[in-house]
C-alpha cells in the first residue's frame, strides 16, 4: 500500500509531504513523491525538496519513491492514481481570495479519486513537527466512521490529542428557548451519540475531549475556538458542493481554509463505486 | 521540533530563506500559498440584509398581513378609508424595525482599533537590498529588520539583537519592556520564547533583524483578533425577552384573530368582513409601540448613566447590568487609586519613616519612630538616590513615568528634594523583569556614583555596606542583613510593594544599603461602601489581577471584598475547566498572578454556572474576556481603545463604585420596563374588548382600528417612555439579582395588566361608549346609526374611556409596589410632561378638525364628558389597593 504526497517544491508542499510521512510511518506503507511538470515548478526546487523529504524518512524507516508525471496536473495524478494501490493523497493547497478557485487542490476534490484525499493548508510553517493537539469540529455528532478513521489515524501518528468539537446551530429564537439545563441536556445526549467513537480512541490510546458549542456561525465559531485554544492541526471533513451551490454561496470549507489559524487538514474519503 | 528552538542555520533552511532574505519570485510564489498578511474579518455582517430581515420577524410578518388586507379590502370597498390604515400599519412596522435594528447592529469597531497597531510601512531585506513594503505584502521567510520605536508587523524569529526590547503589553497585558535574545528557546510555547518577536507589538529600544514565522491570521495576535471578533453563542437577556414577548403576544393575537374570523365566517359576515374583523383583532392585539418604547427607555438609560460616569455603548447591557451576580473586577485602577503612594522607608539604620498624604500631589509629613543627628540627611540622601534612579517626572500639567517612580518622585517633593545640578547621568541600565532592578551611573567632578533599586532579593545580595546611624558606611552583617530581611517581609505582608535603595561607585556590586521604601496604591475610599452595597444586593465580586496573592489579599480585606480562597495563575492552569466551574459555584475565588488570557476561562466557567458576569478590563488582550462576558467593562482613563472597543460599557472615572451605581439603574430599568410593559398591555384589553362585544352584542363599531393605532404609537408612548425613567425604588438594591432566566412578561405582568387594569379600562370604554349612545337616543339592537357623526362622538368617547384610564394608570404604575403617593409629585418631570401633552391630546381629538379627520372622532359636549370620571379613579385606587395587599401580606 502506498501513500502519495504531491509536491511542488514550495514550503506548504513539504509540510503536507510531511503529514503524509508520518501517516506513512504508522502504517509503514512506501510514501510516493509525486510531481506533474509544469512552466510554473522548479524541478531543481522540487528535486530538493524531495531529497529533504527522503532525509526525514530515514528517521521513521519509511520507504520513498519518486514519480515525475507530464501533461495536466489533475488528470495526470487521477491516472496515476487509477493504476496504483495507493491509501490516500496528501497535498497542500495555497491561500486564495476565493480559495479553491482553479487550484490543484480544488479540482482533485471534484474528481472522483479511487483513494483518500487530504488537502493541507499551511498557516504555521514549524507547527507540523509539533502536533500535539488536534480540533476535530463536527456538526453535532455527524463523524464518519472513514473520517474518525483519518483523525485517529493522525494523532497516533503523532502522538497526539484529540478535541471533538461538536457545533450544534442555532438561531436567534432557538437560543431563546434554550437555557443552561436544556443546553446542558442537549450536549449529553450528543456524547452519549459520540459515546462509540469516544470508546474507538479510548481503545487506541489517544487522548479525547469532548467539547461543545451552540453557534448562529459554524465557521467563526470554529475559528474563535481556534484562537482560544493551543492547537496545531485541525482535520476537518471536506464537503463538495454542486455547482449550483458553488454558484450561490461559498464552501464553509474554503472560508474555514481561508481564515484558519492553524494548520488544516480537509478530509475527503473515496467515494465507494 | 519548534521553529524558535532551531539555530541559524536550521532554521532559515526550514522557512526556506537566507540572511539575504528571499527572492522577488519566491515572494510572489509565497504570498499565493500564505496570502497577504492581513487581520481578516471571518463574516462581515451585510447591514442591509439585517436590515430587511427585521421584516420577517413574528411582529412585522403578522402586520405586515394586517396591512397587505387593508389594502385588499380598500380595493374592493374604496373610500371607507382602509388604505389609511394600511399606511399607518405599514408606518408602524417601520418604526419597529428601524429601532430594533438600530438597537441590534451597532458597528463593531474593536477591530479597526486593533488594526492601528499594525504598522502599514515595514524594512526587509529581500535578495540582499533593504527595501520598505506595505506589511501586507510580507511572507514568512522574509528578513524583517527592526529598530526603536517600529511596531512589528508579524511573528519572527531574531537572527541577530543588539539590546532589544519589545512592548509585548497588547499579547500579555505585561508593559514593563521585554528583553530579546537571538538564543534558540527551550519554551512549549511561542509566547514563552524569548527569541520570538510578535506583531501588533513595539520595539521599545534597540534593534534587531528577525525571520518571519507567521504572518496574518496566524500570528499570536491574529488569535486576539479572532477572540475579539463576534461570535454570538448567547443572547442578551433583552433579546431574549423580545423574543419571548412578542412570541406570547403573536400567538395571542394569532389565535383570537384566527377564532373570530371562524366565527365571523360562519355567522354570515363574508370572507371579507371577517378578514377585516380579524385583522382588526390582530392589530388590536399587538402592542406596537412597545418595541420603540423599549430601545427609546433604554437609551434614556444609558444617557443618566453617562452623567453618573459609566457610557453604554450596547443598549441591551443596561438591562443586563440589572441582573449581574457577578463581578470580576480588577484591582489596580478600579478598586485602588492608581496611584502608588510611599507609604514607609525603613533607613539602614535602624528607623522607620511614615509618610502621611495619598497619591501623587497630595502633600505629606514625615513622622519618625526614632530620630538623631543624622536620620534627616539620611533620608534626604535616601530620596535623592530614589529620585536620582528614576525617570519619572512630576510637574504642574501631567505626570510621566512609571508608578513605583512616581511615588518615590512625590515623596521627594513632600521633602523638598530635588536633583543636585552638578550629578551629571552617564548610563542607565534599565529596569527588566528578569533583572527586577535597575540602576543609574552618575558624575559628580572626576568621581563616579551607581544609584540602584529594585527587588530586596536581588539586590540586597549585592550590598556589601550599609549606611549606619551615624551616617558611615559599615559593613553589611549577617544580623544586618536579616534585619532588612525582616523589615522586608513586615511590609510585603502588609501588601506593600518594597524597593531597596542602594548606592555604589561604578558597577552594580558592592553596594552600600541605605534602606527600603514601602509603596502601596491605596484602595479608593469610596469602595467599601459600593462593596458592602454589592452584599446586601446578592451580587458576588471577584477579583482578577496580575498582582501578588498577598497584595491582592490583603486590599481584598481593606476594601470588605469576601473570598474563600486565593488562586494563581500558575495554580489555575492546572485546574480543568469543569473542577474550576465546580470550585466557582462552592466558593468565592480571588484570582492572583493572573495573565489577561485567563480571564476568558473565568468568565466562560462562571457562565456555564448560570452566572450573569461584569468583567472589567483594560489591556489589548482583556478584549476577549470583555467580549465573552456578559457584560464588558472598560475603564476610560487608563483602558487602551481596544478594550473600549471591544466592551459594552466604558467607565469614564476608572471607579468600582461606577459599576456598583450603573447596576443599580440597571435594576431599575428592569423593573422600569416591567412596569411599562404592564402598562402597555392594560391599554390592548379596551381595544380588544369592543370587538368582541360588537360581534356578540348588536351594537355599532366601538373603535376603529385607526384610532387603535393612535393610543399604541401615539398616547401610550410619552407615559411608557416616563415610566422608563421612573428613579430606582428605595430598596432596590437589597434584592437579589433578577435571574437570567426570570421573564419581564410574567404572569405578574399578565395579571395586572390584562385581566386587572386592563378590564377596568375596558370597562371603561364600553361604558362611555354605550352611556353616550343612550343619553342620545340610540336603543339596543341597532347595529348600524344612522347618524354617522353621533357614531363618531360615540367611538370618541370609547377612545377617551381608555385613554383617561391610561393618565391615571401611568400615575400609579409609576411604582411596582409602594404607594404611588409616596414617590413625590415632582419626582418624574418627564411623567408631567407627557400627561400634559396627553391632556392636549385628547383636546386636539376633540377639536381639532384634522385630528378629527385622521383619527375618526368628533367633538363631544363638554356635559358628556362627566362618564369619563369615575373609571380612572376606580382603577387608581384599585391598583393602590393591589399594592397595599402585596406589601402587606409580603407577597412581592
Amino acid at each position: 500500500m502506498k501513500v502519495i504526497a504531491a509536491v511542488n517544491g514550495l514550503v506548504t508542499s513539504d509540510i503536507a509531504a510531511f503529514y503524509a510521512l508520518r501517516y506513512a510511518a504508522l502504517f509503514s506503507y512506501t510514501l510516493t513523491l509525486l510531481h506533474v511538470e509544469n512552466p510554473d515548478d522548479s524541478r531543481e526546487e522540487v528535486e530538493t525538496s524531495m531529497a529533504a523529504i527522503e532525509e526525514a524518512a530515514e528517521e521513521y524507516q519509511v520507504k520513498i519513491e519518486r514519480i515525475f508525471l507530464h501533461g495536466d496536473p489533475a488528470p495526470a495524478i487521477q491516472a496515476h492514481l487509477l493504476k496504483t494501490n495507493a491509501d490516500i493523497l496528501f497535498c497542500s493547497t495555497r491561500m486564495r481570495k476565493r480559495f479553491f478557485e482553479n487550484s490543484l487542490s480544488d479540482k482533485l476534490s471534484r474528481l472522483h479519486l479511487p483513494v483518500d484525499l487530504a488537502i493541507v493548508r499551511v498557516a504555521h510553517v514549524g507547527a507540523a513537527a509539533r502536533t500535539k493537539n488536534i480540533l476535530l469540529p463536527i456538526r453535532e455528532d455527524r463523524l464518519s466512521v472513514k473520517k474518525f478513521m483519518f483523525v485517529s489515524s493522525i494523532a497516533k501518528a503523532f502522538g497526539a490529542a484529540t478535541e471533538i468539537y461538536s457545533i450544534t446551530l442555532a438561531g436567534n429564537r432557538r437560543l431563546a428557548d434554550l437555557d443552561i439545563g436544556r443546553t446542558k441536556a442537549l450536549f449529553q445526549k450528543t456524547n452519549e451519540r459520540l459515546s462509540h467513537y469516544a470508546k474507538g480512541f479510548t481503545l487506541l490510546g489517544i487522548p479525547l475531549r469532548i467539547k461543545h458549542a451552540l453557534a448562529e456561525n459554524e465557521v467563526d465559531q470554529i475559528l474563535h475556538h481556534l484562537a482560544r485554544s493551543e492547537f496545531q492541526l485541525m482535520i476537518i471533513g471536506g464537503r463538495r458542493l454542486s455547482l449550483f451551490s458553488r454558484f450561490i454561496k461559498e464552501n464553509p470549507i474554503a472560508r474555514l481554509f481561508r481564515y484558519t489559524l492553524v494548520n488544516t487538514i480537509a478530509f475527503y474519503a473515496r467515494e465507494e463505486e | 521540533m519548534q521553529l524558535f528552538a532551531l539555530e541559524k542555520k536550521a532554521l532559515l533552511h526550514q522557512l526556506k530563506s537566507s540572511e539575504n532574505g528571499l527572492s522577488s519570485a519566491l515572494v510572489a510564489r509565497r504570498l499565493r500559498e500564505f496570502g497577504p498578511n492581513v487581520l481578516e474579518r471571518a463574516a462581515e455582517k451585510n447591514y442591509f440584509l439585517a436590515y430587511c430581515g427585521q421584516y420577517t420577524q413574528f411582529f412585522a410578518i403578522l402586520l405586515e398581513v394586517a396591512a397587505l388586507l387593508s389594502f385588499i379590502a380598500n380595493a374592493y370597498l374604496p373610500g371607507q378609508g382602509s388604505d389609511m390604515l394600511g399606511y399607518a400599519i405599514l408606518g408602524a412596522v417601520i418604526i419597529n424595525a428601524t429601532f430594533t435594528f438600530w438597537q441590534e447592529y451597532r458597528v463593531d469597531k474593536a477591530m479597526e482599533a486593533l488594526l492601528k497597531l499594525i504598522p502599514t510601512l515595514v524594512s526587509v531585506k529581500r535578495h540582499g537590498e533593504v527595501l520598505q513594503i506595505q506589511a501586507e505584502e510580507l511572507v514568512p521567510g522574509d528578513i524583517m529588520l527592526l529598530e526603536e520605536g517600529d511596531k512589528v508587523a508579524a511573528d519572527g524569529i531574531l537572527l541577530a539583537a543588539n539590546s532589544l526590547y519589545l512592548n509585548l503589553a497588547s499579547l500579555n497585558g505585561e508593559s514593563a519592556p521585554a528583553f530579546r535574545t537571538t538564543e534558540p528557546s527551550k519554551a512549549s510555547r511561542p509566547l514563552e520564547a524569548k527569541n520570538m518577536i510578535f506583531a501588533g507589538t513595539t520595539v521599545v529600544s534597540g534593534s534587531g533583524v528577525a525571520v518571519a514565522s507567521a504572518t496574518g491570521n496566524a500570528t499570536e495576535f491574529g488569535k486576539i483578533a479572532s477572540l475579539t471578533k463576534n461570535v454570538r453563542a448567547t443572547l442578551t437577556p433583552m433579546q431574549r425577552e423580545i423574543i419571548h414577548i412578542t412570541r406570547i403576544l403573536t400567538v395571542i393575537a394569532v389565535l383570537m384573530g384566527c377564532v373570530f374570523f371562524v366565527l365571523g365566517f360562519f355567522s354570515g359576515k363574508g370572507i371579507l368582513m371577517a378578514s377585516i374583523f380579524a385583522l382588526s383583532l390582530i392589530v388590536a392585539n399587538v402592542p406596537e409601540g412597545l418595541l420603540p418604547t423599549i430601545t427609546l427607555s433604554l437609551s434614556l438609560a444609558s444617557q443618566r448613566m453617562a452623567r453618573r460616569n459609566a457610557l453604554i455603548k450596547n443598549l441591551d447591557s443596561v438591562e443586563t447590568l440589572g441582573r449581574a451576580t457577578v463581578i470580576c473586577t480588577d484591582k489596580t485602577g478600579t478598586l485602588t487609586r492608581n496611584e502608588m503612594t510611599l507609604k514607609l522607608i525603613w533607613l539602614a539604620g535602624g528607623e522607620e519613616v511614615n509618610i502621611s498624604g495619598e497619591g501623587y500631589r497630595e502633600p505629606g509629613e514625615f513622622s519618625f519612630d526614632q530620630q538623631n543627628e543624622s536620620t534627616e540627611s539620611r533620608l534626604v540622601a535616601l530620596l535623592t538616590a530614589g529620585l536620582l534612579n528614576c525617570r519619572a517626572t512630576i510637574d504642574e500639567v501631567c505626570l510621566r513615568g512609571d508608578p513605583t517612580e512616581l511615588a518615590i518622585v512625590s515623596a521627594a517633593r513632600k521633602k523638598g528634594v530635588g536633583v543636585p545640578e552638578e550629578m551629571k547621568k552617564v548610563q542607565e541600565f534599565i529596569f527588566t523583569s528578569d533583572r527586577k532592578m535597575m540602576s543609574s551611573l552618575y558624575q559628580e567632578g572626576d568621581k563616579s556614583l551607581l544609584f540602584a533599586k529594585g527587588a530586596v532579593e536581588v539586590l540586597l545580595p549585592k550590598c556589601t555596606t550599609f549606611l549606619a546611624a551615624d551616617g558611615s558606611e559599615q559593613p553589611l552583617s549577617e544580623s544586618k542583613r536579616q534585619e532588612a530581611l525582616a523589615r522586608a517581609s513586615i511590609f510585603e505582608n502588609q501588601a506593600f510593594r518594597v524597593l531597596l535603595i542602594a548606592r555604589g561607585q561604578k558597577q552594580e556590586e558592592d553596594l552600600t544599603l541605605m534602606g527600603i521604601v514601602a509603596i502601596m496604591d491605596l484602595p479608593r475610599s469610596e469602595v467599601y461602601e459600593a462593596m458592602t452595597t454589592c452584599k446586601a444586593a446578592g451580587i458576588r465580586t471577584m477579583m482578577i489581577t496580575g498582582d501578588n496573592p498577598r497584595t491582592a489579599a490583603a486590599i481584598a480585606r481593606q476594601i470588605g471584598m469576601d473570598f474563600d480562597r486565593v488562586i494563581t495563575g500558575l495554580e489555575l492552569e492546572g485546574v480543568r475547566d469543569e473542577e474550576l466551574e465546580q470550585m466557582l459555584v462552592a466558593e468565592t475565588v480571588l484570582f492572583a498572578r493572573m495573565a489577561s488570557n485567563q480571564k476568558l476561562r473565568i468568565a466562560t466557567a462562571l457562565q456555564n454556572n448560570g452566572e450573569v458576569v461584569a468583567m472589567t478590563g483594560d489591556g489589548v488582550n482583556d478584549a476577549p474576556a470583555l467580549k465573552k462576558a456578559d457584560l464588558g467593562i472598560a475603564m476610560g482613563l487608563s483602558g487602551t481603545e481596544v478594550a473600549k472597543e471591544a466592551a459594552d460599557m466604558v467607565l469614564l472615572d476608572d471607579n468600582f463604585s461606577s459599576i456598583v451605581i450603573a447596576i443599580e439603574e440597571g435594576r431599575t430599568v428592569y423593573f422600569n420596563i416591567k412596569k411599562f410593559v404592564t402598562y402597555i398591555l392594560s391599554s390592548n384589553v379596551p381595544e380588544i374588548v369592543p370587538y368582541i362585544l360588537q360581534f356578540f352584542l348588536m351594537i355599532p363599531l366601538p373603535l376603529s382600528v385607526i384610532q387603535i393605532l393612535s393610543i399604541d404609537l401615539g398616547t401610550d408612548m410619552l407615559p411608557g417612555l416616563a415610566l422608563g425613567s421612573e428613579k430606582p425604588e428605595k430598596n432596590i438594591m437589597n434584592r437579589p439579582p433578577v435571574s437570567r432566566d426570570e421573564k419581564i412578561l410574567d404572569w405578574e405582568v399578565f395579571k395586572r395588566g390584562y385581566f386587572f387594569l386592563g378590564i377596568i379600562e375596558a370597562s371603561s370604554a364600553m361604558v362611555a361608549f354605550l352611556s353616550f349612545l343612550l343619553l342620545h337616543g340610540w336603543q339596543y339592537g341597532t347595529a348600524d346609526l344612522a347618524d354617522p357623526f353621533l357614531h363618531r362622538q360615540a367611538m370618541t368617547m370609547t377612545l377617551l374611556g381608555a385613554v383617561s384610564c391610561q393618565l391615571l394608570n401611568a400615575w400609579t404604575m409609576r411604582s411596582w409596589e409602594f404607594s404611588a403617593f409616596s414617590l413625590g409629585f415632582l419626582s418624574n418631570r418627564l411623567m408631567l410632561l407627557a400627561m400634559a401633552v396627553e391632556l392636549v391630546w385628547v383636546w386636539a381629538l376633540l377639536n381639532v378638525a384634522a385630528v378629527q379627520k385622521v383619527f375618526n372622532t368628533a367633538h363631544v359636549p363638554f356635559g358628556d364628558l362627566w362618564i369619563l370620571l369615575p373609571f380612572p379613579v376606580i382603577l387608581f385606587l384599585s391598583h393602590e389597593g393591589y399594592k397595599w395587599l402585596g406589601r402587606r401580606g409580603g407577597t412581592e
